[in-house]
């Protein structure tokens, strides 16, 4: 049960981008990568085609920059994103207020009949 | 594009490249690839055609994101007002609060366009033209008479119209940029494709 996918679109809006920002603060990955990596180790099980925009997104903000890499083993051009600095400014804020948000909330939701 | 590719696959990312089309070249042409490159390696590993583009959906409405985000940053970026007031123009229809953006901001440019013709009309014919009260009520404009009625302002009609006018544009360009920025949060929490 806790291993299983979130399905709630409305939930799962909004935490792609701090998902994504933090999977990409340990190394560069590619978009089929960060997109199983979301799926097997966040729970968030997006279609295919979103994870391209929303970093496109991210790399106008300058929160990711990327390269064009030859895959050695395929020979196949996989373009690599890796956070920035101002991503890891963007991380760190996002983080604190998801911790904040989800602290009240878990409190809220674990009260006791009050 | 992938010419060894499945035929629909092919025409995919045709339509896809063309309705990428007002994004500049360079951009578009990164956006391409690598969309080409992630739909290679899924085929690549077994996945079905049908399966591979549903993932992506109809590229015509895949590649509005892209170009959607385009000009929400091009407006957030220059804070034009052509640029801002044509986003809030292309989203009205698919957006409640841009809707209301734009009629709020029909109601600054009437204000404005008002304010306009009546300074411009009291400095060409300031006899008859002004703010009258009569026994008929309030009137805003030409009378043919005025000595039927009172003109609450006088000269003062053209630096009033003028400090309207300029309240109308002030306004005007808040309700833009707030409605821009409003957009800007509504759209990037909101990722169009998930499951």
């Amino acid at each position: 049960m806790g291993d299983k996918p979130f399905e709630n679109s409305q939930i799962l809006k909004g935490l792609c981008e701090l998902a994504l920002l933090s999977l990409l603060q340990g190394r560069a990955h590619y978009g089929i990568e960060i997109l199983q990596r979301l799926r097997a180790d966040a729970g968030i099980d997006i279609a295919d085609g979103t994870i391209y925009p929303l970093l496109h997104r991210l790399a106008k903000a300058d929160f990711v920059r990327s390269e064009w890499v030859i895959d050695e083993a395929g020979g196949r051009p996989r373009k690599y994103y890796e956070l920035t600095p101002v991503g890891r400014a963007e991380l760190a804020l996002q983080v604190e207020q998801w911790q904040r948000l989800s602290g009240a909330l878990n409190r809220f939701l674990s009260r006791t009949g009050k | 594009m992938m010419q060894d590719a499945d035929p629909s696959v092919q025409a995919w990312l045709r339509q896809f490249k063309w309705a990428l089309g007002s994004i500049p070249a360079p951009e578009s042409d990164e956006i391409l690839a690598e969309v080409e490159s992630h739909l290679r390696e899924t085929l690549a590993g077994g996945r079905v055609v049908e399966a591979a583009l549903g993932q992506f959906g109809a590229p015509e409405a895949y590649a509005r994101q892209f170009v959607d985000e385009m000009r929400l940053s091009r407006a957030l970026g220059s804070q034009r007002e052509s640029e801002m007031l044509g986003l809030v123009a292309q989203r009205a229809h698919r957006s409640l609060f841009a809707a209301a953006a734009g009629l709020a901001l029909a109601v600054c440019a009437a204000l404005f366009a008002i304010a306009l013709g009546m300074a411009v009309l009291k400095l060409l014919d300031p006899v008859h033209v002004g703010v009258w009260r009569s026994t008929g009520g309030l009137l805003l404009g030409k009378i043919d008479d005025p000595a039927a009625a009172t003109d609450l302002l006088g000269m003062w009609l053209a630096p009033v119209a003028v400090v309207v006018m300029c309240l109308a544009w002030f306004g005007g360009r808040v309700v833009l940029l707030q409605s821009v920025r409003a957009i800007a949060r509504h759209e990037r929490r909101s990722p169009r494709n998930l499951p």
